[in-house]
């Protein structure tokens, strides 16, 4: 990165992060440390949810999903709006009436404290866990492509996030991720625009999007059933929105961020706001990755994207075959130069033409000379990371984008990274405070002192935070290893709250034995089966309430015997 | 809104807003559907 750069990303992250804390000083009640002081207008409130979603790896991972899968990724989230109109309709103004801290709180009203603590480990449990990834996946990804030091990273991410999270508390995290957003949004508005601008002239923005179809990227909707296909239509649409509704009606990271409305009205308004706006963002940061995908049809691509990775292996026994590789790879870009002249020349190209057949078999043939770069990466370090979809997008960001915006995609990723982990961590330490300390370790204490006890439990699990990061490894692609740590988790979790609300005559302890096998289910089967991991969040919550309802049928006839 | 806390606005009724929301997510899959059509 050049002085520009830097500069930009050190004013965007310090300007932000400082008025935050100005913004926000002198907090010494409770309640406005925890929930915000509920004064917070929709907009602020919406903006907050999705940055406290759009974690680092959203805007680095996206991108490379877009490169190599294409846009179906989108599906993911169809279920998403469907969610926020249940949850809109039927948990925000119940917690909202309750005037609850976290939503725990409400299952100890309707069940008992046992199943409010179990469902309130479970969240500190895999949020601890996302926290940790969500500092380590940018920290890993920047400090290999820009040469930073891996566990200076972690913990300058960390520690910044620890500074405004413990100053403000809610009011912090909310009003930050607000400017936060508008940097992510602004950054890859124009990110996507300069993409755009680097295609030769004469390809078109629908010429484009042809390239890309031929090329298997443009199928953004996929009708097939087939359960072990990861993303379609119906996975979306059913584990989709099984996930979105236990991650903002049951994950107080989520729940903290409406909570802090200043009426009903705000807090619906600010999940609506979500549900109107998350599938088109997904819908463009997918296709920035397409775009850069049909750039590389045009220019010579890397054989690996982690450049780093690939250097290290050219000291190594495995070099000159490496080389081959990548003259091989070089040759075979070039064929498919002249076959997308050839394809694109045709008045009326279509993929079922000759040329457009003859482009799917040599693209083909560029994947199968990748793959056998990245089997000897494999077989040159056995600990070597062989997915380097994470960094297709920071890697054509860095080679191809103009000084300053290099700074400010940057501060785009870190400042994603900062309001997700932020979110995170104001959470973790609510959760803690209020569901275990206040309830259980030292109920009657005074303002100040649960004040001091909330500050103390997010440096905390700031601090756990950053430990996991350093020693967590590389897991598949960051953004699928996040969304399934949640979906192991979210199933039971959606599914106590179901049977809360829904079966009245479910009581504490069949549902709190019922979620722990639920729980036990759910990690067998992302064990030993190769079911897309969406459809954990559907086996989870439905196994909590069928053994929900059988043990208390259960229950029930030994009563009348 | 001080009158009537919970009353979205441009809409009489909660109902309204939804439908708006489910519609536009109706009409985003159409989109979606033709533009693999389209590209495929």
């Amino acid at each position: 990165m050049r002085a520009v750069d830097w500069a930009v990303l050190l004013a965007t992250l310090v300007l932000i992060v400082a008025y935050g804390i100005w913004r926000t000083r002198g907090i010494r009640s409770v309640d406005a440390y925890l929930r915000g002081g509920s004064d917070t207008r929709w907009l602020t409130i919406g903006l907050s949810i999705m940055a406290t979603q759009a974690s680092a790896i959203t805007f680095l991972s996206t991108p490379g999903q877009g490169y190599e899968d294409g846009m179906g990724f989108v599906q993911f989230y169809l279920g998403l709006p469907i969610a926020m109109v249940i949850l809109s309709a039927t948990i925000v103004p119940l917690y909202k009436r309750l005037k609850v801290y976290t939503a725990y709180e409400y299952l100890e009203s309707r069940f008992d404290l046992k199943t409010r603590q179990l469902t309130a480990f479970l969240f500190l449990l895999q949020r601890g866990l996302g926290a940790g990834i969500s500092i380590y996946a940018p920290a890993i990804i920047l400090s290999t492509v820009l040469g930073w030091p891996l566990h200076l990273t972690n913990i300058a991410i960390g520690a910044l996030v620890i500074l405004y999270t413990v100053s403000g508390g809610t009011r912090a995290v909310n009003q930050t991720q607000t400017y936060q957003m508008a940097v992510m949004l602004g950054g890859m508005a124009l990110a996507f625009f300069f993409v755009l601008s680097r295609l030769p002239a004469n390809v078109s923005f629908g010429d484009a999007l042809g390239i890309a179809g031929a090329l298997g990227k443009m199928k953004v909707i996929d009708y097939s059933t087939r359960l072990d296909t990861r993303y379609t239509f119906w996975s979306g649409m059913t584990g989709g929105l099984f996930v979105a509704l236990a991650y903002f009606g049951t994950d107080q990271s989520q729940v903290q961020r409406y909570l802090s409305g200043a009426s009903l009205t705000e807090s619906r308004l600010g999940l609506l706001f979500n549900a109107l706006v998350k599938v088109p963002m997904q819908f463009m940061i997918l296709l920035v990755g397409v775009i850069v995908f049909v750039f590389y049809q045009f220019n010579p691509p890397p054989v690996f994207f982690n450049e780093a990775e690939l250097n290290r292996i050219r000291s190594t026994p495995v070099a000159a075959e490496l080389q081959e590789i990548e003259s091989a790879y070089g040759r075979a870009f070039l064929e498919k130069k002249n076959v997308l002249d050839e394809w694109l020349s045709t008045p009326h190209w279509r993929s079922s033409s000759p040329a457009g057949r003859d482009l799917k078999s040599v693209e083909a043939k560029l994947r199968g000379i990748r793959e056998r770069a990245k089997d000897l990466i494999a077989k040159a370090d056995p600990r070597a990371e062989r997915n380097d979809a994470d960094y297709v997008f920071i890697s054509f960001v860095l080679k191809h984008f103009p000084p300053g915006l290099v700074g400010l995609l940057v501060a785009v990723v870190l400042c994603a990274a900062m309001s997700a982990t932020a979110a995170a961590l104001n959470a973790l330490g609510t959760t803690t405070v209020v569901d275990f300390y206040q309830r259980t370790v030292k109920p009657g204490a005074s303002n100040d002192h649960y004040l001091l006890a909330a500050k103390l439990f997010t440096v905390f699990w700031g601090i756990v935070g950053v430990l996991f990061a350093a020693f967590a490894s590389l897991l598949d692609n960051l953004i699928q290893a996040v969304n399934i740590l949640g979906s192991i988790f979210y199933g039971p979790m959606l599914g106590v709250f179901l049977v809360g609300f829904f079966l009245k005559r479910v009581g504490g302890t069949p549902v709190f034995w019922a979620t722990l096998l639920a729980q036990l289910i759910v990690v067998i089967v992302f064990r030993y089966s190769t079911l897309g991991f969406l459809w954990y969040n559907v086996i989870g919550c439905a196994a909590v309430v069928v053994l929900s309802l059988g043990f208390n049928l259960t229950r029930a006839t030994q009563a009348v015997t | 809104m001080e009158n009537d806390p919970d009353k979205p606005p441009l809409f009489k009724s909660w109902s309204g807003i939804y439908f708006l929301v489910i519609a536009t997510l109706a009409v985003l899959v159409l989109i979606f559907s033709l533009i693999s059509k389209v590209y495929q």
